[in-house]
């Protein structure tokens, strides 16, 4: 059964419910058209309304990752990222020439069909918008835990309407293109079904989802655009160790950490420290001030009970290991576990960081595999930044961001731009024919 | 010195006198004494060190460092000579697969046992019936290693005057021996009995072949006690309720004389009991904290969290402060209508394994890296 939340721009709160996606579908096909005589102005100024409406909800504000959406979703942002995926963004309303008579067209791809992940409330946002920018229709899996965030975010567009070179436009038009189910995520038969209508397949998710997924029959034509899983972590030189910004590198590490309850694939688990003449207690003792100094600003929040029992274990096997180190608060608010050997570890979350001293911070090149996603940095040099990202991307990192920003949603994201994947580049050449 | 006459005082009266607070002192007086004798361990030491525990100090119950349950997978936390083990005990190695290793010295075995019987005694009375236990005598075999079925078995059968194995082992499977089965039943279908058996081989295999034989037993002046093994049947889905109600119709008793008993084999002694308005005491040789879930400090009564066990019943290992992972919610602290003191609690589930992690779930490359 296929429970559906929004269609044909109206929200179902407790989902209409359909066997298949026959007439899901059939809604999403006849909307399709209304989008593609929208200018991507239009879209981009509808969507930029939008930013500003739940910027200014104070309610919605207080979900996690909502205020950068905001930002994400402005107008000034938008078009820097479709200018870094399509050059141009006139290439999403026509033929553009790019010499002899040669044009392209950044087209749209049709339907495309997103499989959400469930650690990141607002990852739907982004999916789902970046696609309609490229004017796709959507059909969007969320996991049950963020449909209520993701209804309430939608909410808002059905009143925009902007008016854009004397026409006017409704974000409600943008809505019916967009239509949120959820199903049991083992029901192997909607799975199959969802995935022989995609035009474009986006998904996020974990290994085990992952893989059932890619098995699922899909049309040969269609395009996939993975966000498998990955792992992160951070960087301290010692330059940096040594300056008077460490209390502010620590504290945007901080932040990094307890976003998303350290959930994301963006979010650090170890924490490499070059040696310096620091010591690693006193750095720990700084970092342990540091997240004090954060309690109230980040309140822990429910971790779910695996987290809580994997903190609870590690934590016991640090503190019972005569050669390991354990620093953590009573309760779930840190808990950073020391320890000599060189490794990524698992990941933990619930703000559980792991904490390595090494020689020198080029020796993570050993470790690095194409499942390293983002390394947070703090460096002092800029040319050393470089070198050091020179040799970790090529070893399969795919983003070196300081640290702070290591789980802001950007593009590209996991080495993709993925608005450029979301359209089906066509040329016209016609040199020499006219 | 220990404070070994308090402690046996606990151990021999009865279990459920104390009111809260006077338990409580108590029971820091005799867990000062122990938790210094746990320093004998390096792992313990090293624990109490990190932690900043100073065990002159503590006056609190919870503020004693617990130790969660896995790290007896993990790590020989004996805090008595090694030659003074008498007995290594096993857990049912149900999470990862790695059994816990429990080490038992004389005195604690004997302390167990006798903690055991008053607690049983409290339940079951003291009159000795005959025993039908639901398992096959292989569980019970003597040796240096037991089982938490083992251990259970010989707990049980203090309260008994003659014990009958229900099933045998055929090479790895139990199988119900019907005949067995019924000649108890003819012998002592109208004599006060008593029935044991681990949770889930009752409802796997021995209500699985009852129903499919459709065997029909009369036995209603019985006690039939349970423990163990609710993980496999909560991914089952079956309820306590359940399995209360479909035992006793089969045995042609009330549901009410279904038994569950919650206990673990790293605090062995300890058990506690559904009483008759069908909550779990804590006697008064042991206590609970649970703890909440976000900020693992203890609940208030009515809410939920973890369930850490604490006994004063061991000198060979650190049971005075365990963190299980079992979720109970804690009902009420000395009012309880059946009339036991101290805090009573109901046992919910075993913390929940599965969770949605999303992209960021681990960093090793599927089997090929944990192989």
């Amino acid at each position: 059964m296929v429970k559906c939340y929004t269609l044909n721009g109206e929200f179902y709160e407790q989902g209409l419910c359909f066997h298949d996606f026959n007439h899901i579908c059939e809604v999403l096909k006849n909307n399709e058209e209304i989008l593609q005589h929208f200018p991507v102005e239009s879209i981009l100024l509808l969507i930029n309304e939008y930013s500003k409406i739940i910027s200014k909800d104070r309610d919605i504000l207080k979900e996690e990752g909502v205020p950068f959406l905001c930002f994400y979703l402005k107008k000034a942002n938008l078009e820097k990222i479709i200018e870094l995926n399509l050059k141009n963004k006139s290439y999403l309303d026509g033929f553009i020439e790019v010499g002899d008579k040669k044009f392209i067209k950044a087209q749209k791809r049709g339907l495309t069909c997103h499989w959400i992940a469930g650690n990141v409330g607002t990852l739907g946002i982004y999916s789902i918008l970046q696609s309609i920018i490229c004017r796709n229709s959507n059909l969007v899996r969320i996991p049950e835990n963020c449909i209520d965030l993701i209804i309430r975010l939608l909410k808002p567009f059905k009143d925009i309407k902007i008016d854009y070179k004397e026409e006017s436009y409704s974000g409600k038009d943008i809505l019916k293109n967009i239509c949120i189910v959820n199903f049991p995520s083992s029901n192997l038969q909607l799975n199959g079904h969802m995935s022989k209508l995609a035009d474009c397949r986006v998904f996020w998710g974990g290994e085990e989802a992952l893989n059932s997924i890619r098995s699922l029959p899909q049309k040969t034509t269609c395009k996939d655009i993975i966000f498998g899983p990955k792992y992160s972590f951070a960087i301290f030189d010692k330059e940096a160790i040594e300056s008077i910004q460490l209390e502010k590198y620590l504290e945007n590490l901080v932040t990094d950490i307890v976003s998303f309850n350290q959930k994301a694939c963006s979010s650090p688990h170890v924490v490499f420290l070059e040696k310096s003449s620091i010591s690693l207690e006193e750095v720990t003792q700084r970092f342990i001030k540091v997240f004090k100094k954060l309690y109230k600003r980040y309140p822990v929040k429910f971790l779910g009970e695996t987290t809580c029992a994997d903190i609870i274990n590690i934590g016991g096997e640090y503190a019972l290991s005569v050669d390991k180190m354990l620093h953590c608060s009573k309760g779930f608010e840190y808990t950073i576990l020391i320890g000599s050997e060189f490794k990524l570890e698992e990941p933990i979350g619930g703000r559980t960081v792991f904490l390595k001293e090494i020689d020198d911070i080029f020796e993570v090149k050993q470790l690095i595999t194409p499942r390293v996603q983002t390394v947070g940095i703090a460096l002092k040099n800029q040319e050393r930044a470089i070198n050091l990202a020179n040799e970790i991307t090529k070893a399969g990192v795919d983003r070196v961001v300081k640290v702070g920003y290591m789980s802001l949603y950007d593009s590209p994201w996991d080495g993709s731009l993925v608005i450029s994947d979301m359209v089906r580049w066509c040329s016209l050449n016609i040199n020499g024919m006219i | 010195m220990e404070n070994y006459n308090l402690l046996e005082e606990l151990i021999f009266n009865k279990p459920f006198t104390l009111r809260q607070s006077d338990k409580e002192k108590i029971l820091v007086k005799i867990f000062k004494e122990q938790l210094q004798n746990n320093k004998k361990n390096i792992n313990i030491r090293s624990m109490y060190d990190k932690l900043g525990f100073d065990i002159k100090y503590f006056n609190s119950l919870e503020d004693i460092p617990y130790i969660p349950v896995n790290m007896f997978k993990k790590f020989d936390l004996y805090t008595c000579n090694k030659e003074e083990i008498v007995r290594v005990l096993n857990s049912s190695a149900t999470t990862i697969g790695i059994p816990s290793k429990i080490y038992i010295d004389k005195k604690t075995s004997i302390r167990q046992s006798q903690a055991l019987i008053a607690t049983l005694r409290n339940f079951l009375g003291n009159k000795r019936r005959p025993l039908l236990v639901i398992d096959s005598e292989d569980a019970n075999k003597n040796g240096s290693v037991l089982t938490a079925r083992g251990a259970a078995i010989r707990g049980i059968s203090n309260f008994s005057n003659k014990i009958v194995y229900a099933m045998d082992k055929d090479g790895e499977e139990l199988k119900l021996n019907i005949e067995r089965l019924k000649d108890f039943e003819s012998q002592y279908g109208e004599e006060e009995v008593l029935v044991y058996g681990f949770t889930y081989i009752i409802w796997s295999k021995f209500i699985k072949t009852i129903q499919e034989n459709n065997i029909k037993l009369n036995i209603p002046k019985i006690k039939i006690v349970h423990s163990g093994g609710w993980k496999k049947l909560n991914s089952q889905r079956v309820t306590k309720k359940e399995f209360s109600t479909t035992l006793g119709n089969i045995f042609k008793t009330k549901p009410s004389n279904v038994l569950d008993f919650y206990g673990m084999v790293e605090q062995l002694g300890v058990v506690f009991i559904d009483c008759q308005c069908g909550y779990k005491h804590v006697p008064d040789f042991a206590e609970i904290i649970i703890r909440d879930l976000t900020t693992l400090e203890e609940v208030n009564i009515g809410e939920s969290g973890l369930i850490q066990v604490m006994s004063t019943l061991s000198s060979s290992y650190p049971a005075q402060a365990i963190l299980t992972e079992d979720i109970g919610t804690l009902v009420g602290i000395d009012d309880c209508k059946c009339g036991r003191k101290g805090k009573y609690f109901k046992f919910e589930s075993r913390v929940e394994k599965a969770e949605i992690r999303g992209c960021g779930d681990t960093f090793a490359e599927g089997e090929k890296r944990n192989g």
